[in-house]
């Protein structure tokens, strides 16, 4: 219990329409929900069939095409945004549809969240909750990629023009309508079923043991890491498997409606500044640190952790792993998790795999340290433990 | 309850002076503190107020000064301006209650400006709290309690009769 | 494998000094005039002046101030509520008060929007239900004084108009609240009786949002949250009801059930729990405290889903050890054992003639449930709703 002296505000206003199919049944509601001409947001238009398929269906109901753009960015770039802005207007479009992977989440979120805002400086945009709404500006969300995390996030991350990587905040950047249809996700690399997952399940543990947690996001946090669980083998093996390809989706919608009320915490913030200096992707960079971060916050998280082993191991393993051993174990079968599951595809398991050694550390701390994640990692983090959870995986 | 609200606002106030104060003590002796300001970049101005028109405490950075101030005048686009959401929020934060994490945490207040530099003025923040809480007060506003590298006694009384 | 839908946008706000909160909301709203309606009760109580002491010396006052919604709310009080915005160009709704508040600011939100002058607008029409992702929205802030119902966050809103015995179902996203604040200045010590008979009914309404949710995750935790809660802090909340903590972990949990409970489309229970209410006047929380133990025993043996509702009953220590085939009876004799122990220590009835309801109602009781009952289920028809009524008196 955390009691009426622990005060917390929860909202995330994603309308979500899920499951196999439900494409259809999902955008014949868009004409009514006021939208009306189109801006397209995807991937490579090139064998898109998600893609083309999605933009069919809509305009079938009503709502026009009205201009398609085709995001490459793997993180948006300002210059790529002034653009899609500027196709947005040039075409009197009232609404955005984005329609791919994790990227073009991003991209169209963070559009949209500029638009609504109608933010005429960047800097502007910069922060946490900086954006009030100033027009409404629907923004329908499609994912096609596995346990896309970002999908009902309030979460961007943005390039400027200098390069720097931030991150923005704010409700705006929530979609107003999430379709999830597994029949639309397709998996063109080998990684992506384990780059989604492995993400997904490191973002809900994560949640799960954060100063921000509330019982609401615990609670969903669970059902995630049952579902990645679950499925995550067998999306692995077959990317075609609906049922699978459908609960790796739900762990990533439920990771990014927690991450609204309950941000992430010290792995977060080492992946994202090991990505950062390393070049590397994120989802290789927490595989490396992640049972080492949740070492870390075992003095804290203990009870958390015995709660969330059941949900990894199930009901025989827990029954027989002695209560005062489950937290240890439950970072045990984590690693296990990590390394022999998502680490069938040979993830990298030392930070020199990923070219991180000791004269990149000072950077790799330095961006750690200014990570909006650690301040709700359920322990303080301070520079010397950083230093200390590198060492250690080096 | 109205003069309670006006007895916080009065508290808030005086707090945030000698807040400013103690950032400006602290800059002066406390090397850690020294080191996370020298991360800043140059000309990099934070401000910290309430919402809508309380007082506020402006941070500016001209290369290896750190100036602090207080008061209701607002200075133009800082880098990084920490808006907190009402007095209650401030005042929590100012008496000790809570800490700059828990606040965040809390959605206390609104961050307009770059994030990254918030958490390093965040750090220089703890570092400030560890010297002007009492030891029973640090323990409750956080787990683990900072180092400090100059003497208490001397930073608190500085910050109070100190002139910078 | 099915499909599922979730949509909730509203914001809760929970917990210490959250009423502070509201000015900020409100500008964010970009509200500066906004309307604050209570009942009797809350201004008595003095929660009007918090909430206009949360205002001071803010940019945001009120526009204007209403304290006479009537106990059973009634479309009069609607339109009161309607004109009375209109005339003194209010651009928002505070309400602040019990279920009776709530309801009426709701279906006044609903009014005012879609440009009705007279609840009598609503007669013989069917339920209203409009999407509109581009509406920009009136805000209406819901701020619970006394034991939530369960509607606060939901697109739901009920009116009976006793005078006329006409009942209004409003499923409507218009009707939907911009925020929730849950804050323990706007509550007060309750007496045991009504925490456990809220209590229940909102255990009630966890299970059945459970059961009917399993293929919705987001619904799902709704419910598992708010059954948590309740099964550990039930007891604890009527032996000290004077623990804020206590109260304020009910009070959300109660919410959180609502939104999973009012997530299913079509449900016999609530159906009944709607008719029985109107028959009795009893509230919807202390019908479904009565009536759900025997629901839920005759549905337990025919749903499967009710075994894994014992997880969040028991825990994950508790629920590993049982025998995976008797978690049904488990969950039955668990939730059992709980409602046995909450109404012998709050001595709160249990059985439906102590609501006044008589056999000869039973008929026509079920006629009514039939009609307004539009599932598919043909285990919900006549002769089931007769017999739950019967093992229920």
């Amino acid at each position: 219990m955390k009691g009426s002296r622990f005060y917390y505000e929860f909202y995330n206003p994603a309308k979500v329409e899920a499951g196999v199919g439900c494409l259809g049944q999902a955008v014949s509601k868009l004409p009514s929900m006021g939208l009306h001409n189109a801006f397209f947001v995807c991937d490579r238009l090139e064998n898109n069939e998600a893609a083309e398929r999605v933009r069919k269906e809509i305009n079938a109901t009503g709502v026009r095409t009205g201009a398609i753009y085709v995001c490459e960015d793997k993180i948006v770039r300002l210059e790529s945004l002034r653009d899609m802005r500027d196709v947005y207007r040039a075409n009197n479009c009232d609404c955005i549809v984005a329609c791919g992977s994790y990227c073009v989440v991003n991209a169209a979120k963070t559009l949209r969240m500029l638009l609504s805002g109608q933010v005429v400086r960047f800097e502007d945009a910069k922060g946490i909750n900086a954006v009030r709404k100033k027009t409404n500006l629907p923004l329908v969300v499609v994912p096609t990629d596995i346990g896309t995390s970002n999908v009902a996030s309030d979460g961007v991350t943005i390039k400027d023009d200098e390069g720097a990587v931030f991150e923005c905040r704010s409700p705006l950047c929530i979609p107003d309508y999430c379709i999830l249809d597994p029949k639309l996700v397709s998996v063109r690399v080998a990684e992506a079923p384990i780059a989604g997952a492995l993400e997904s399940f490191a973002k809900n543990i994560e949640e799960f043991v954060s100063r921000q947690a509330i019982t609401l996001t615990k609670c969903m946090n669970l059902i995630a890491i049952r579902e990645v669980r679950d499925n995550f083998m067998k999306a692995a093996d077959d990317p075609t498997d609906e049922k699978a390809v459908f609960g790796l989706q739900k762990a990533g919608l439920l990771a990014g409606i927690c991450y609204c009320g309950a941000s992430a915490g010290v792995a977060h913030a080492i992946a994202s500044a090991l990505a950062s200096v390393t070049g590397r992707e994120r989802y290789i960079c927490t595989g490396i640190i992640f049972a080492e971060c949740m070492r870390y916050n075992l003095e804290v998280a203990e009870k958390d952790y015995v709660q969330a082993y059941y949900y990894i191991v199930g009901d025989d393993k827990y029954a027989a792993t002695p209560a005062g051993e489950r937290a240890e174990a439950f970072i045990s079968a984590a690693e296990a998790m990590i390394k022999e599951k998502f680490g069938a595809n040979k993830l990298a398991t030392r930070l020199t795999d990923i070219g991180a050694d000791e004269e990149l550390l000072d950077k790799i701390v330095e961006e750690t340290m200014k990570s909006y994640a650690l301040v709700t990692n359920p322990r303080k983090v301070t520079k010397e433990d950083v230093y200390a959870i590198l060492r250690s995986v080096m | 309850m109205k003069g309670k609200k006006l007895v916080k606002k009065f508290i808030t106030s005086f707090n945030m002076f000698f807040f400013a104060k103690g950032i400006a003590c602290c800059h002066k002796y406390d090397e850690d503190f020294r080191r996370y300001a020298g991360m800043l970049p140059d000309n990099f101005v934070f401000r910290m107020r309430v919402l809508p028109d309380g007082a506020s405490v402006t941070v500016s950075r001209n290369g290896d000064a750190l100036t602090a101030t207080s008061g209701k005048e607002l200075t133009a686009n800082p880098d990084v301006d920490v808006c907190f959401k009402n007095i209650e929020g401030a005042y929590s934060f100012l008496t000790g209650k809570k800490s700059f994490a828990v606040c965040l945490a809390q959605s206390a207040f609104v961050i307009k400006g770059d994030v990254s530099g918030m958490m390093t003025v965040s750090h220089m923040f703890d570092i400030v709290g560890s010297y002007m809480l009492t030891e029973r007060k640090l323990k409750k506003y956080d787990r683990a309690l900072l180092p400090r590298t100059a003497g208490v006694h001397k930073v608190r009384f500085m910050t109070v009769f100190g002139r910078f | 494998m099915s499909t599922f839908s979730f949509s909730n946008d509203v914001k809760i706000l929970c917990g210490d000094h959250a009423l502070d909160n509201l000015p900020y909301e409100l500008r964010e709203c970009e509200c500066t005039r906004p309307l604050l309606i209570a009942d009797e009760r809350s201004y008595r109580l003095g929660f009007a002046k918090e909430v206009r002491h949360a205002m001071d010396n803010d940019i945001v006052s009120l526009g204007a101030t209403y304290y006479k919604i009537s106990e059973k709310v009634t479309p009069k009080d609607c339109d009161d509520v309607v004109n009375l915005y209109k005339a003194h160009g209010c651009d928002g709704i505070i309400a602040l008060g019990g279920e009776n508040v709530t309801q009426c600011a709701k279906v006044a939100k609903l009014m005012i929007v879609q440009g009705v002058g007279d609840f009598v607008y609503f007669n013989h029409k069917s339920d209203m239900d409009a999407e509109k992702l581009a509406y920009g929205g009136l805000p209406l802030f819901i701020l619970p004084t006394d034991i939530p119902c369960g509607i606060e966050a939901t697109d739901r809103a009920i009116i009976f108009d006793e005078k006329n015995n006409l009942l209004y179902n409003f499923d409507s996203v218009l009707t939907r609240a911009t925020a929730v604040i849950l804050d323990v200045r706007l509550t007060d010590i309750m007496p045991a009786k009504a925490m456990a008979t809220a209590g229940l009914g909102a255990l009630a309404m966890g299970v059945k949002g459970f059961v009917d949710n399993t293929a919705n995750p987001i619904a799902l935790a709704y419910a598992t949250g708010a059954i948590h809660t309740i099964v550990n802090e039930l007891l604890p909340a009527m032996r000290h009801n004077s623990n804020a903590d206590y109260r304020i972990d009910i009070y959300s949990s109660i919410i959180n059930a609502g939104i999973a409970y009012y997530a299913i489309d079509e449900s016999l229970l609530r159906d009944m729990t709607t008719e029985l209410s109107i028959k009795t006047n009893y509230s919807h929380l202390q019908i479904l405290s009565i009536i759900f133990p025997v629901y839920y025993k005759e549905k337990a043996n025919k749903d499967k889903a009710f075994k894994s509702v014992l997880m969040p009953l028991v825990g994950e220590e508790e629920y590993a050890l049982s025998n995976a085939r008797s978690r049904e009876i488990k969950a039955v004799d668990k939730i059992n054992a709980f409602w046995k122990s909450v109404v012998e220590l709050a001595e709160i009835p249990s059985r439906l003639q102590a609501t006044g309801v008589e056999q000869s109602d039973f008929v026509k009781l079920a006629d009514a449930v039939i009609t307004r009952y539009r599932g598919s289920d043909p285990h919900n028809n006549f002769t089931t709703i007769v017999k739950l009524l019967e093992e229920a008196f």
